[in-house]
């Protein structure tokens, strides 16, 4: 079992706290337990010699209708599942403990997570333990100090750190935030020059990141705020930057309208990667509208060569219309958006790629005595894929946090880049149940496919979860309210 | 006018019968004793002389000198009772009057032909103007006692209490905290404590409603009745859900005589504002103010599932009032239970991944998260050409630069840099340029020489 030393700092802290916890004067906690497995058969490539396959040009068929791809001279080669299936089974349990150990302003935060798994091709089952999060704060007056492996949240994502960040409130309603430390991979919560970069990639970094950067959030009454936020993330050689990035989010309450402005910028290859203007605002009784427009550029750090290939964004502009009718328990959905994509410049216009893209959805929930249903249809094309389906859940709630439901989809999805039409159709059973502090979930379900092509992918599979959980401390909060 | 005289006569006959008087079925029968006696004052000399033992003179040992079974028939009649009523009258007190003036008889009546006091001829003095006697306006309690002092009064008869006709204007029910302020004692004549406490959760933080007695006979009518709360105005606005917090942190007190904590928890959470602390927790057999049927949190608008960046960034809604910061890590940091994604998502999540509709890299590292399954799965063999997989065309490796421009992100999740490099380094591949019109070598060499060193030597950077 590997074991991070960071989360060997986590567990000595919470061994410390502990004890504190129990006589503090306030905590609160969770412990999760959530076990999952899955049953799909895997991809294997297969080949024949080009000799032995009739026919020419790259593209030709087999005997039993098998597309294959052809190199002169050499193979013809293509996918097929393998015969077996494998199954796989993960165990993730999680830790969050929030404390106060009774001196004014100081609370402690620690959220460990162990993944127990069989390692097999579902990503980081392997077992370990790791500390989300580990930080003390201490909250007075102006100031509020922050140590240990932080979370943040900003216009630029997610990230965990390890190091410290002081906000300042002296100037409200502006408040500015500064932070440091040793940075962690985006969605990873792993230091870049460990194990799972280097396992993913030959040109992994081989030094971790110092990141630093600040936040200047400004407010203008109830109904107007704004935040920017400027982030660096170097290697700790000094020798390159892994990001310069900066970020300008903005709320607005007007009148009626709920106004949200986006937009991140990286300092590397001078682009807007998000650009985004939303406008969301009640028109009647019960009905709500939401319209966008966006443009947007991928990301990607400077440790890798994917940027330098300059890819492409798109615009795209897209709205929302939610009706909950009145007097009844009935909402329903709709909304579409159309995306246009930027030249790139790349040649081979003869290839016929989509340039544009669209999607649509609508939806209905009804609820009424403990039963409700939900049904949605989703239709989208666009670069790279295109699908179109949907799901309905009819369930029965009995109490708050307990219910029973049956789910079931169908999609049909179509590749751009591969040859074939595919159908996804299956369904299952989801329940929880909630007994005080307890609260268990569960999911069976199982999907067939049927591809219009011979020996291909064959994405059958069964997937089953199950989950604990146990709330515990003075002032238990989840969130969860009545809102499903 | 005539209208109003029918309605005031309507009024009188069935709410001031009952609040003035309480027929008694033991009435002295005046008429029958007609010319018998003179003068009124012979039976009821306390009248006018104060003495309130001599208001009913008349004793049964009186009516026995001539319903004696000789002289007349014996009676069995025990005298009057004291009246049921709260009518805080007094004939001692109230200036002389004409006994006529107020129990005055009709046309043609025979002489003591006597009827009971006649409301209208009250409000001619206590009242003047006033159409009917329970107007607005009109003090009750000048003539009528408090319900907690009208101890005579039963239930029922409490029961009949008319409305008042301002009760019954449209909105009276928001607005009657003022009407109590200004006189508290109008409102006492037909409520006690119970009354307020069918709907005012906070009825013990409220000075006007503690004032007011309890009364086991009001309790024992309001008991069934269920509370109502009507919607204030401002509470009809389209964004009362965005912009409630404000109002509601600066004065709580006035939502809690609607509102007790559920209400705001099936919302908020049982986390939420503290302010929300300060709302009364309600009684298994009290009221239990207003519930909501969740409509979703404030704030939230109908994609904010996806679409939450902003307001989670700028802080409307202060996220931190419901939840707390393991619930982003339960989405962002990997999920360890299943919530964000349907269950069914694997499946078919290829069109979103090049949809890009919600940034997977936001919580997935397309290395070590994406790439990690498709290589274990079998979709990723490591960027091979020829290998087969992008079999829609037959001029993929000529036509690919475009497809992987606009979906460098879905590529990234199958292949490696070395893939790329095979041909698009300028050290060891064909030297095919990958870099786009705007790029800016120098821009990126300032922040990463070392990217640029993956695919140049040093000497080309030059």
């Amino acid at each position: 079992m590997k074991v991070h030393w960071l989360a060997g700092v986590a567990l000595a802290l919470a061994v410390l706290l502990g004890p504190e916890c129990l006589m503090a004067q306030g905590y609160r906690g969770e412990f999760r337990v959530a076990g999952s497995f899955l049953e799909l058969r895997g991809l294997e490539r297969d080949s024949l010699p080009e000799g032995v396959v009739a026919g020419d040009g790259i593209r030709r068929v087999l005997d039993d209708g098998t597309i294959v791809s052809c190199i002169p001279g050499e193979f013809c080669r293509w996918f097929a599942s393998v015969d077996e299936e494998e199954s796989i089974s993960v165990v993730t349990q999680d830790l969050s403990l929030i404390a106060w150990p009774g001196i004014r302003g100081l609370s402690a935060n620690v959220h460990l997570r162990g993944r127990y798994g069989t390692d097999s091709f579902w990503p980081r089952s392997s077992q370990e333990l790791d500390a989300v999060t580990a930080y003390l704060t201490y909250d007075r007056a102006d100031f509020r100090f922050r140590g240990g492996r932080i979370a943040r949240t900003s216009g630029l994502g997610y990230y965990n750190f390890d190091g410290g960040s002081v906000l300042w409130r002296g100037l409200e309603p502006v408040r500015v935030e500064a932070f440091w430390g040793w940075g962690l991979a985006r969605g990873l919560n792993a230091t870049r020059d460990g194990d799972l970069l280097e396992d993913a990639d030959d040109f992994a970094p081989d030094k971790r990141a110092r990141i630093a950067g600040f936040d200047v959030n400004a407010r203008l009454g109830q109904t107007v705020s704004g935040t920017f936020t400027y982030q660096r993330e170097m290697r700790t050689d000094r020798a390159a930057l892994y990001t310069e990035r900066m970020a300008f989010d903005a709320r607005a309450l007007v009148d009626r309208v709920t106004v949200d402005f986006s937009a991140d910028y990286d300092f590397a290859y001078d682009e807007f990667n998000e650009l985004q203007l939303r406008a969301s605002a009640p028109i009647a009784a019960g009905v709500r509208v939401a319209g966008y427009a966006r443009h947007y550029e991928p990301y990607f750090e400077l440790w890798t060569i994917w940027g330098a290939f300059m890819p492409v964004g798109y615009t795209e502009g897209g709205g929302t219309v939610l009706w909950s009718v009145p007097g009844t328990m009935l909402n329903l959905e709709g909304g579409g958006a159309y995306r246009s994509y930027e030249e790139t410049d790349a040649g081979a216009e003869f290839l016929g790629f989509e340039e544009d893209g669209w999607r649509a959805h609508g939806r209905a929930r009804f609820e009424h005595r403990g039963w409700f249903a939900d049904g949605i249809y989703r239709a989208e094309r666009g670069s790279g894929a295109a699908r179109y389906g949907g799901d309905l859940t009819v369930g029965y709630e009995f109490a708050p946090g307990t219910y029973l439901a049956a789910r079931g989809s169908s999609t049909q999805t179509f590749s751009e880049f591969r040859l074939g039409e595919q159908v996804t159709s299956g369904g299952g059973v989801e329940g929880a149940w909630r007994i005080g502090d307890f609260s268990l979930t569960g999911s069976l379900s199982g999907y067939s496919l049927s591809f219009d092509r011979a020996r291909v992918s064959d994405w059958t599979q069964t997937r089953g979860h199950i989950g604990l959980a146990y709330r515990f401390g003075s002032n238990i909060g989840g969130g969860e309210g009545g809102y499903r | 006018m005539k209208k109003s005289a029918l309605l005031l006569v309507a009024v009188l006959g069935i709410g001031g019968g009952a609040l003035f008087s309480v027929p008694q079925p033991d009435r002295f029968p005046h008429a029958k004793h007609a010319g018998l006696f003179p003068s009124c004052e012979g039976c009821h000399s306390g009248v006018t002389s104060g003495d309130t033992t001599a208001v009913y003179s008349v004793t049964p040992e009186t009516c026995a000198g001539c319903h004696n079974g000789t002289v007349q028939p014996e009676v069995d009649w025990a005298g009057p009772s004291p009246p049921a009523s709260n009518v805080n009258f007094s004939h001692a007190e109230h200036p002389p009057a004409p006994c006529a003036l107020c129990h005055e008889m009709p046309d043609g009546a025979a002489p003591m032909e006597i009827q009971r006091a006649n409301l209208p001829s009250c409000l001619t003095c206590h009242a003047p103007g006033a159409e009917e006697h329970q107007a607005a306006g009109v003090t009750c309690s000048k003539c009528h006692q408090s319900l907690g002092e009208a101890t005579t009064l039963t239930v029922d008869q409490i029961a009949l209490f008319p409305q008042p006709s301002d009760h019954e204007v449209a909105g009276f029910l928001s607005t009657h905290a003022s009407g109590a302020a200004e006189d508290l004692t109008r409102c006492a004549v037909c409520h006690t404590r119970d009354s307020c406490q069918r709907c005012h959760l906070n009825a013990d933080q409220i000075s006007a409603i503690q004032d007011l007695p309890r009364d086991e006979r009001v309790a024992s009518l309001t008991a069934d009745r269920p509370g109502r709360w009507p919607k204030p105005a401002s509470h009809g606005r389209l964004d009362w859900n965005e912009t409630h917090g404000a109002p509601a942190n600066e004065a709580i007190a006035t939502c809690a005589n609607c509102h007790a904590q559920p209400s705001c928890e099936t919302c908020h959470g049982d986390a939420g504002p503290v302010v929300i602390r300060e709302l009364p927790v309600p009684t298994s057999d009290g009221p239990q103010g207003v519930m909501f049927a969740a409509t979703g949190p404030p704030g939230h608008t109908p994609d904010f599932k996806t679409q939450h960046r902003s307001a989670a960034v700028a802080g409307i809604p202060n996220c931190s009032t419901c939840h707390t910061e393991t619930y982003c890590a339960d989405c962002h940091d990997g999920p360890s239970s299943p919530g964000f994604h349907p269950v069914n998502f694997v499946a078919r999540h290829g069109a979103e991944a090049f949809a890009t509709e919600s940034e997977c890299s936001t919580c997935h590292s397309s290395e070590a998260f994406c790439r990690d399954c498709h290589e274990g799965i079998g979709f990723a063999q490591g960027g091979r050409s020829g290998a087969a997989y992008h079999d829609a065309t037959d001029s993929w490796l000529i036509g690919h630069g475009r497809a992987a421009r606009q979906n460098m992100e879905a590529c990234v999740t199958c292949h490696q840099q070395t893939s790329c490099l095979r041909c698009h380094s300028a050290k060891n591949g064909w030297r095919i340029n990958p870099h786009g019109p705007d790029f800016d070598p120098d821009r990126v060499a300032d922040r990463s020489e070392m990217s640029c060193a993956i695919c140049h030597f040093a000497s080309q950077l030059d």
